[in-house]
């Protein structure tokens, strides 16, 4: 499979699932608990920051001078 | 230097609303082509802000009515002021009523609100800031820009539409009246572009949707472009990778075969039930998640976001209430006696309920309690008009209707108690021990909760 350049909204979605995720496995296996009103405050926070995030690397290689 | 007055109109042109490409009235388009960003980025803050007192409706509804269309015609509020607003005021203007709303906010003390409001804001002003943007030129301009009395853009002529006249076909007439060479021109370098290399941008998702817009055009105009395009979408499609929400959804299925095997349970119950259902589907959000880390690098990870913003509702929601018992669509209940109450849940979770208690056998004296809940829609009950009745309802949000009685509005709550028609004539059967008394208790969310003393 060919390799990319780092796609940083996904990378950083992919975080917060597995954390979310990862909470909520815990959460149901009773070792520890939380809140659920925080999920949609991390939820909207988490997909912002992603967005941002590749909207920077777009406009980074938008602006950089192209090759060739 | 060159003084905001002196600056020709076309370079402020560029900030327009996109209807066409946007998803409710292009603001969020618009916006996101003028500062170079993604279009998401600016629903997500316009999203985020609209939870904090729906700040956010009101920067959309500022910004639409401050935008400019898509054919550069005067934007609302230049109509109505009639004078230009330069469409590079409009993002300074929105920052200074997020921060004047942030501002706003403290009053009663910092809280999430104010962080809420404060993050895109100051993430906002840190990105126009790395890209180059003079934020202290830009705000000390602002009150000259606004206070320049330029007259508003004229709306655009009409566009002439001339017949479409293709001298290739030998079939087609020409149109009566003059023919445009220019449209003719126009229909055929169309058809030229959709069948030439949509790469040009770079930009793989753009280009497609392009690519299809010009396809239109070209398919049109001769259709020789389109055999063209799809080899170039399926090119592109391998470029991409292996579709990794493929992946993800099918290693979901086989966790959902070993959350049954390793419970023992074979059913609905073990992925969606209170008990098991989080662990079960937290584990699909983390495989969402590990699917998107993979995305990172290398495949496609298109859908992934949308698909684990699904899994983490569904997995809070579970978390939550016992999806299972979940009840859509309409209901008719019909108890016809004190014991087919007790054995029934009168529950629905959307839509609307019937239920009719005029059936119902009372004895003189004798008090049944009936709970009925619907969570968002509509519940109708009818009750036997020779009983007493003790209403207690309650909605978040809606209205409450009680034998000609009303409330309406948010948090309502209703305990009212309604004799039965010709009590005060006395004579009846049963009059030592009374008439019968039935308490109903109603709950929603959100709806609308109506009771008849009467027979449906």
């Amino acid at each position: 499979m060919k390799r990319r350049r780092t796609d940083w909204g996904s990378l950083v979605a992919g975080l917060l699932f597995i954390g979310l995720g990862a909470a909520f496995v815990v959460r149901g296996t009773g070792d520890w608990g939380f809140d659920l009103v925080w999920v949609l405050p991390v939820l909207a926070i988490g997909l912002g920051l992603a967005g941002i995030a590749r909207a920077l690397v777009k406009s980074r290689d938008r602006d950089a001078p192209r090759g060739g | 230097m060159r003084t905001v007055d002196e600056e020709p109109e076309a370079e402020e042109g560029t900030l327009r609303r996109d209807r066409d490409a946007g998803v409710l009235t292009g603001v969020c388009t618009g916006l996101g082509r003028y500062t170079g960003t993604d279009p998401v980025v600016w629903r997500v803050a316009f999203a985020l802000t609209g939870l904090v007192g729906g700040a956010g409706v009101l920067l959309y509804v500022g910004a639409w009515l401050t935008m400019r269309d898509a054919d550069g015609g005067p934007a609302m509020f230049e109509q109505l002021l009639n004078r230009s607003i330069p469409p590079r005021a409009v993002p300074a203007l929105l920052a200074a009523a997020l921060a004047a709303l942030t501002a706003l906010s403290l009053v009663g003390g910092f809280g999430w609100g104010t962080l809420v409001l404060a993050a895109p804001l100051i993430l906002g002003l840190l990105a126009a800031h790395n890209r180059g943007v003079n934020l202290q030129r830009l705000f000390r301009d602002l009150p000259s820009q606004l206070k320049a009395h330029r007259p508003p853009p004229a709306p655009p002529a009409p566009e002439p539409k001339p017949a479409y006249y293709n001298p290739a076909q030998p079939w087609a007439q020409p149109p009566a009246g003059p023919i445009d060479l220019a449209v003719v021109a126009g229909r055929s370098g169309g058809a030229e572009r959709a069948g030439g290399p949509a790469e040009e941008d770079g930009e793989e998702e753009e280009d497609e949707d392009g690519g299809e817009e010009q396809g239109g055009d070209g398919g049109q105009a001769g259709g020789c472009g389109v055999p063209h395009q799809r080899a170039g979408r399926r090119v592109r499609r391998r470029d991409r990778g292996v579709r990794l929400l493929a992946f993800a959804f099918w290693a979901a299925v086989a966790a959902a075969g070993v959350a049954m095997i390793a419970t023992g349970r074979y059913s609905a119950d073990t992925l969606f039930g209170p008990e098991t259902g989080p662990v079960y589907l937290g584990s699909v959000a983390v495989i969402i998640g590990a699917a998107l880390l993979v995305g990172a690098w290398v495949g496609d990870p298109r859908g992934l976001v949308a698909a684990g913003v699904l899994a983490v509702a569904l997995t809070a929601a579970s978390a939550a209430t016992d999806l299972t018992e979940l009840r859509f669509g309409r209901a008719e209940w019909h108890p016809r006696t004190a014991a087919d109450l007790a054995e029934e849940e009168y529950r629905l979770t959307i839509g609307s309920a019937y239920l009719d208690l005029t059936g119902l056998k009372l004895d003189p004296g004798e008090r049944v309690d009936v709970d009925a809940d619907v969570r968002f829609g509509a519940l109708d009950v009818f009750v036997p008009p020779q009983a007493r009745v003790v209403v207690n309802g309650s909605a978040a949000f809606g209205e409450i209707r009680v034998d000609g009685w009303m409330r309406s509005g948010t948090r309502l709550k209703v305990a009212n108690t309604f004799e039965p028609e010709g009590a005060a004539g006395g004579g009846e059967k049963g009059e030592d021990a009374g008439p019968p008394t039935l308490v109903v208790n109603l709950t929603s969310y959100a709806g609308d909760l109506e009771v008849h003393r009467e027979a449906p």
